[in-house]
């Protein structure tokens, strides 16, 4: 027998992810149509994951802009009631808890100088703590408040449960109802009513400071304003007189633009017009008067809505110019709007609580990816059947398990790369469509590109995910098959 | 006149070995035994024919000759080389370098041009995609395909596609070429072409040929002829016998 050697046996060796990826890529390019099913799986599942992310992602941003519009629209209000009205206590809690939620609201306190920032930071803690519970409590359904709360209402509540007794027994009630769930964990809401009276004297106390600090700032205006209401004056206030304005505000200790006191003006003069067009139309001679032009009984918001029209201003006693007509009728459209705006998005809000997706929308987001990740293990192993032996004969010609792997786990990777293309781009025009019949042009002034970006790259990412881990098994089960598979003959 | 081991093995090399292989498939009480205790030598060079009607088992012995699969019992020495103790990375670089497969079905990559299926194992084994298409070009051409190299397997005929499958085999100079069944799907005709080529590469290049065949054509070119019956090795005859036996050979297929 010979001794010498004619086969020397080493390791094969692993081929460089370079060429494997190249060798997976001309299978793909000749099997498209083949992986049409899994990429419709995968594309199925991205897409609407991206519908929901982007759908969100909307909402936030329309609701951030109407919210701030609706803030600018009701400035002059908002700032005659900030500076020249006293706050009853609760209101101002109000105020305090908006401020804490934006620092646009916080200027106005911080801009007056009268509390130190440590303590005050506490009690806007607080008092938004606060009105989230008594918010809470309002909305709570009439039958389960009367089970939790009895007739009990407002801050009595805290009062109450501020009793050992009661405490025990409000949660014993509270626990076996699942949908009662307290805006924070139960153990702030009790530490919250153990503080409750010390929180309100705090409260107490800053919220006298500010009446007297109002009422000094009033006493002082008198100089400037006389008997008329700072309201009245504003409407019949020129720049000369504003500018007399930002000086008294300055010497009280706090800068307030020109250019805002306009606005502030603007829209002042706005709302004294609407009432005293208001007036105007319930005056019963003007009534018979347009039940005679339009031959029906209109709601005043109906008759407010067509301040536009020629009879309108008519009827108006020409006391109006046309432009001012048609500029009130459109304010009072734009805030009607905006109203039925708000009312769309606080439905939209509900159950959010700050977090990406609500609870029903990720509880049906991980039905469907099981189902996907279902579609594509089953689809890949269709497809590895297909193709055992191709993989046999791979094996006889040398390649090595990592190699038929690497393969499908690839090309598992690329479908989900393109699922995730294609998913995020269906999901996104399914979102833009929703979006825009919902909201009209505000969905496209309020666009929220950022949003819509980073929502596409996490749905992308997640068809990538969800397409590897679905293919793990059928990629290993592929890559354990036996060579002599290529033998076979069927 | 028998076959006689001692005379035929005088100054050849042994490049296979198979001591008492048995193999059995599935478990008891429905046990198929494929391979009852089958004992070979394989020399280099040799052009080997493996007859035996369908279910004796030729198959089964390939694989393991191949190392596609283990026995159950028994041994398989490459050039010495126990199969059984070879890793998993071992074996792989043997079916890529050492030994060629001709399949029946041909087992072209459907996806891959005629090129790039001779290349293929030449990429396993790392050689430069350069001079893999230039060897796979020569392959190609000694096999009689050079002009269509760029030839997807569904455009080209069956002997074709087998012609491509051989030239795939040899890609990496393998010592043993083991063949299944490479004509039964062809006509006889392009059978006959095939077997021309697989005669040239044993009797030019000295390449070890085991191949197994109902094919008469092939079993006169042979040097050796190996009849499998049952899982056991019924016969070895002698290329210069066969000619004699040939006739009796056809009456016991056609029972
Ligand atoms: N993977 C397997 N599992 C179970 N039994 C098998 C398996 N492969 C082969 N067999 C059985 O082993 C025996 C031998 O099969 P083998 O394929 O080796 O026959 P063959 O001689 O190649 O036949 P043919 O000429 O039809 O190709 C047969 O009875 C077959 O049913
Ligand atoms: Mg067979």
């Amino acid at each position: 027998m010979g001794s010498k050697r004619i086969i020397d046996v080493r390791p094969q060796v692993r081929l460089s992810a370079q060429k494997t990826f190249a060798i997976c890529l001309s299978g793909i390019k000749h099997r498209l149509f083949r992986s049409t099913l899994t990429l419709s799986v995968i594309t199925l599942a991205v897409s609407f994951f991206m519908f929901l992310l982007s759908e969100s992602a909307y909402i936030q941003s329309i609701s951030a802009g109407v919210k701030n519009e609706i803030y600018r629209d009701r400035i002059g209000n908002r700032w005659l009631s900030t500076y020249f009205v006293q706050p009853s206590n609760l209101e101002f809690a109000h105020r305090l808890s908006e401020a804490y939620e934006s620092d646009e609201k916080r200027k106005i306190f911080q801009e007056v100088n009268l509390f130190q920032q440590n303590e005050f930071n506490q009690l806007l803690e607080d008092a938004n703590l606060e009105i989230t519970y008594l918010n809470y409590f309002k909305d709570l359904r009439p039958g389960k408040k009367i089970n939790l709360l009895g007739s009990t209402t407002g801050r009595k509540i805290f009062e109450e449960l501020a009793d050992e007794k009661n405490w025990q027994l409000f949660n014993q009630r509270m626990q076996p109802m699942i949908s009662v769930k307290l805006p924070t964990p139960v153990q702030q809401f009790k530490s919250f009513i153990e503080d409750f009276q010390e929180y309100k004297k705090r409260l107490d106390l800053a919220h006298s400071q500010w009446n007297q600090f109002i009422l000094n700032f009033s006493t002082a205006l008198e100089e400037l304003i006389g008997t008329l209401t700072i309201n009245q004056w504003m409407v019949e206030a020129n720049d000369e007189k504003l500018a007399q304005l930002v000086v008294y505000f300055s010497k009280s200790g706090f800068e307030v633009p020109m250019s805002d006191l306009q606005s502030i003006t603007e829209s002042l003069v706005y709302n004294h017009n609407r009432s005293a067009i208001f007036k105007q139309l319930n005056k019963p001679e003007l009534v018979s008067a347009w039940k005679k032009a339009f031959l029906k009984n209109d709601e005043i918001s109906d008759k407010m809505r067509n301040l536009g029209n020629l009879k309108v201003q008519e009827l108006l006693y020409n006391q109006y110019s046309q432009e001012e007509l048609q500029k009130l009728s459109n304010t009072i459209l734009y805030q009607e709007r905006l109203a039925s705006l708000e009312a769309v998005l606080k439905g939209k809000n509900e159950n959010k609580s700050g977090s990406l997706l609500s609870g029903r929308q990720l509880f049906l987001l991980s039905v469907s990816f099981l189902v996907c990740m279902v579609g594509i293990t089953n689809a890949m192993l269709m497809a590895i059947t297909e193709r055992f032996r191709e993989i046999a004969t791979m094996k006889c010609l040398g390649a090595k398990d990592s190699f038929i792997l690497a393969q499908f786990m690839m090309e598992a990777g690329l479908q989900g790369m393109v699922g995730g293309i294609l998913g995020s781009l269906i999901g996104l025009f399914m979102a833009l469509l929703k979006g825009s019949v919902l909201f009209g042009s505000y969905f496209w002034s309020y666009l929220p590109l950022n949003g819509f970006m980073s929502s596409s790259l996490i749905a992308f990412l997640a068809g990538i995910f969800l397409s590897v881990l679905a293919s793990i098994y059928p990629s290993w089960s592929a890559s354990r098959m036996a060579p002599m598979e290529a033998m076979r003959v069927e | 006149m028998p076959f006689n081991e001692t005379e035929y093995g005088k100054g050849r090399d042994i490049l296979v070995r198979a001591n008492g292989v048995k193999k059995i498939y599935g478990e008891e009480p429905n046990q198929t035994f494929a391979l009852r205790g089958v004992d070979l030598v394989i020399y280099k060079g040799e052009y080997l024919c493996v007859m035996g009607p369908s279910g004796s088992g030729k198959s089964t012995f390939f694989n393991m000759l191949g190392g596609l699969d283990s026995p159950t019992n028994g041994r398989v020495f490459m050039d010495e080389v126990n199969m059984a103790q070879l890793n998993a990375h071992e074996l792989a670089f043997l079916r890529c370098r050492k030994i060629g497969y001709v399949f029946q079905a041909y087992n072209l990559n459907q996806t891959m041009t005629a090129l790039e299926n001779v290349t293929l194992p030449m990429i396993f084994s790392g050689m430069h995609p350069d001079d893999a298409r230039a060897k796979g070009i020569n392959l190609l051409e000694k096999v009689g395909l050079g002009s269509r190299w760029s030839h997807r397997p569904k455009a080209m005929s069956g002997g074709q596609q087998q012609r491509v499958a051989i030239a795939r085999s040899l890609a990496n100079n393998p010592q043993l070429l083991l063949c299944d069944e490479p004509t039964a799907n062809l006509d006889h005709k392009t059978g006959k072409e095939v077997h021309k080529i697989l005669f040239d590469l044993n009797k030019k290049e000295g390449v070890t040929i085991i191949c197994a065949t109902h094919d008469h054509d092939m079993l006169k070119v042979s040097d050796r002829m190996i009849w499998i019956e049952d899982g056991k090795i019924a016969r070895i005859d002698r290329s210069s016998d066969i000619e004699i036996k040939s006739a009796t050979m056809g009456k016991k297929e056609h029972e």
